[in-house]
């Protein structure tokens, strides 16, 4: 065998070997995204009427990815509106659409919307009725656009008074054109101010496979034997079976009733009841974790954050802002066998553990391939803990490893300014939203939050701001390979150098370039 | 071929290229058109941008080339005129009937943010206040922005 061949292979050993054990830095940088700037989607209006847009659920049509959705929350101190605004160049810039030019009979306010788009790209727009002084829910209405966003139908309600946290998702392989599911809280009795009675919750479910003309007989989702269940949140996966995940807070009447008091140190569960016949049935229930330890005091129990939730396949993902150790953290768990099995919790944000700064409501999407990302609120970088940026990571491994965080925002916001509840349980606090938003694609994600940049502190003013970010190559498992096959050619090349110098040496050969 | 029959089968592939053409666009709705954008330069004593803007939801982007920390008010001015004898210049009083944005930013500082903006005139206008106790407005730091149409129908702003 020649030098110059066991030259290479030595090289290329070398460089199998090194490879792994590639500095952290060269990792990290090889899985920071690249960001585009991002830009208000909801209008400022310091006026006379002061709202607070937050609570973002974004949708992309399957037809043409350039028409993207933001529907939002506008909240002021009593009086609550929905929002939905529409772009034609995929998120640079917004306009205001108008789902809901007319209310339907009897409701005074519009509420908490949703939106789903079906694989013909009809628009769905999902949303609850208020009614009264105390807000008290008198229906959820579904309205649809066939012509993005122009033109809607005139709502059709699918859901009774008296109704809470209602999510939707939609299967667009079964039916007409997509399954409608709708989840939602049912109290047995009507909630006082501020919280539940002590009387039990049911979580329950429906679908629609006609595009909302008729939806089936609701069946129960949750867990009979627990009885103070919340925040349901709704995914379907490619099988076709549909899995909810919701919290149970056991002992923590505190914050299920909306009493006065310090934050409960739990512990609630974190619980996903599956359903394998489409939604006809969710007959298995697995507790993903029971040691859950809510972060911070709840603001409003009838509005509180259900637990992100993503779906690959079999593959399920949960992520949670919990307390369990000495700040608020952000935790996920996946399961690899469509719920029946759950890892044990996960960190994901990677800051000092001990550093005293929150990171908080997190948001899962997959992307076609599997890519898994999450983005959420971070205080990392403000040591006060008040103010808030976006961080984001992504695994590419179905998410036993995750990425480096990276900073999606570019300026920072703080998280004290918004609508204050006149409730006991609210004292203190500011609502800041049920949810932020993200999209995954296969080249990177969409991303939407609720922001507080555009006005000063003294005005209860929240818009909703959104960006794109688009994963670099190496962010899809091609880093390694490329840091081996660099390595591996440079060593190669400079011991082929060395070998052949020595060789014309020995030889007695001059180098033309001495004589 | 005779010239005949090429005439015959241009006109049958001219057909079936229009009927692919048709059958496209009457499945397509049309995607919302790009929102109006306006950059805004704050300076030492005034502020740059153009005259007129488009209406509907307004991207601002916002840069302060000064030397100081300005904000800007952003109001819409009342379109009916008030008589004053005080006046000066013979200019009629303006009146602000609605504050629609505020934004302060540091030397080098730059913003964004959208506003819905209608049909009417707007102001902008500096009331931070300089060392030598003049406001910002008061040194020249106020401008007005006209708008002439209503945003893109059926996403004009309410």
């Amino acid at each position: 065998m020649s030098c110059f061949a066991v030259a290479v292979a030595a090289a290329a050993v070398v460089g199998l070997v090194i490879s792994p054990l590639l500095p952290s830095a060269f990792g990290a940088a090889a899985d920071i995204p690249v960001i585009a700037p991002e830009v208000p989607v909801t209008a400022v209006n310091v006026g006379f009427s002061q709202r607070s847009q937050n609570s973002p659920v974004l949708g992309v049509d399957p037809t043409d990815r350039r028409f993207v959705v933001v529907a939002s929350r506008s909240d002021g101190p009593t009086e609550f509106d929905c929002d939905l605004s529409v772009s034609g160049d995929r998120g640079r810039s917004w306009l205001p659409a108008h789902p809901v030019p007319v209310l339907p009979e009897g409701a005074e306010r519009c509420y908490a919307p949703e939106v789903a788009f079906d694989r013909d790209g009809v628009l769905h727009y999902l949303f609850v009725g208020l009614q009264g002084e105390g807000n008290r829910p008198m229906g959820a209405f579904l309205t649809s656009s066939f012509d993005r966003a122009q033109t809607w139908s005139v709502p059709k309600q699918v859901l009774g008074p008296g109704n809470f946290m209602v999510r939707m998702a939609l299967d667009p392989e079964v039916g007409q054109a997509g399954r409608i599911h709708v989840v939602w809280v049912q109290p047995e009795t009507a909630p006082a101010l501020g919280g539940f009675t002590a009387s039990p919750n049911a979580i329950l479910s429906a679908h629609s496979d006609d595009q909302g003309a008729t939806f089936s007989v609701p069946v129960r989702v949750s867990d009979p034997a627990r009885q103070r269940v919340v925040g349901p949140t709704i995914v379907v996966g490619g099988d076709h079976r549909v899995h909810v995940a919701y919290y149970d807070l056991r002992d923590d009447a505190r914050d299920y009733q909306g009493l006065e008091g310090p934050a409960s140190d739990g512990p609630w569960s974190l619980v996903v009841a599956s359903s394998d016949d489409g939604g006809g049935s969710f007959s298995r229930q697995v507790a993903v974790d029971d040691a859950v330890v809510p972060a911070g005091r709840v603001s409003l129990i009838l509005t509180t954050p259900g637990p992100a939730f993503a779906v690959d396949g079999s593959k399920l993902y949960l992520s949670w802002a919990d307390a369990r150790s000495s700040d608020w953290d952000v935790l996920l768990a996946r399961s690899a066998d469509a719920g029946g099995t759950w890892s044990t919790s996960q960190r994901l944000n990677d800051d000092d553990p001990d550093g005293g700064q929150h990171q908080y409501l997190p948001r899962l999407s997959v992307s076609p391939g599997g890519r898994v990302d999450a983005i959420f609120y971070d205080r990392r970088d403000d040591p006060e803990n008040v103010r808030n940026h976006v961080y984001g990571t992504s695994s590419s491994d179905g998410g036993r490893l995750f990425s480096a965080n990276f900073r999606v925002t570019s300026e920072s916001f703080r998280s004290d300014i918004g609508t204050r509840y006149p409730i006991p349980s609210a004292k203190g606090l500011v609502e800041f939203g049920s949810r932020i938003a993200l999209w995954s694609e296969p080249e990177g994600a969409l991303a939407a939050w609720t922001d507080t940049r555009t006005v000063p502190s003294n005005h209860a003013h929240q818009d909703i701001f959104a960006t794109e970010f688009v994963m670099a190559p190496q962010a899809n498992g091609l880093g390694r390979w490329s840091a081996f096959g660099l390595v591996g050619a440079s060593s190669a090349l400079l011991l082929a150098v060395v070998l052949v110098k020595r060789r014309r040496r020995n030889r007695g050969h001059t180098d033309r370039w001495i004589r | 071929m005779t010239t005949k029959a090429y005439g015959r089968w241009a006109r049958l592939v001219a057909l079936v290229a229009v009927a692919a053409c048709a059958s496209t666009d009457d499945m397509s709705a049309p995607l919302p058109p790009p929102g109006p954008s306006m950059s805004v330069t704050m300076r030492e004593f005034e502020f740059e941008h153009l005259p007129v803007g488009i209406g509907g939801r307004t991207l601002f982007r916002v840069d302060n080339a000064g030397q100081v920390e300005h904000e800007f008010v952003l109001g819409r001015l009342s379109d009916q005129p008030t008589s004053s004898a005080g006046s000066a210049g013979g200019e009629s009083p303006k009146v602000v009937i609605d504050t629609v944005a505020l934004v302060r930013r540091p030397p080098g500082g730059s913003g964004i943010f959208a506003a819905d903006l209608q049909p009417g005139r707007y102001l902008l206008i500096c009331q931070l206040r300089a060392p030598d106790g003049k406001l910002h407005s008061e040194k020249g730091m106020r401008s007005e922005l006209m708008v002439e149409t209503a945003g893109p129908v059926p996403f004009e702003v309410e």
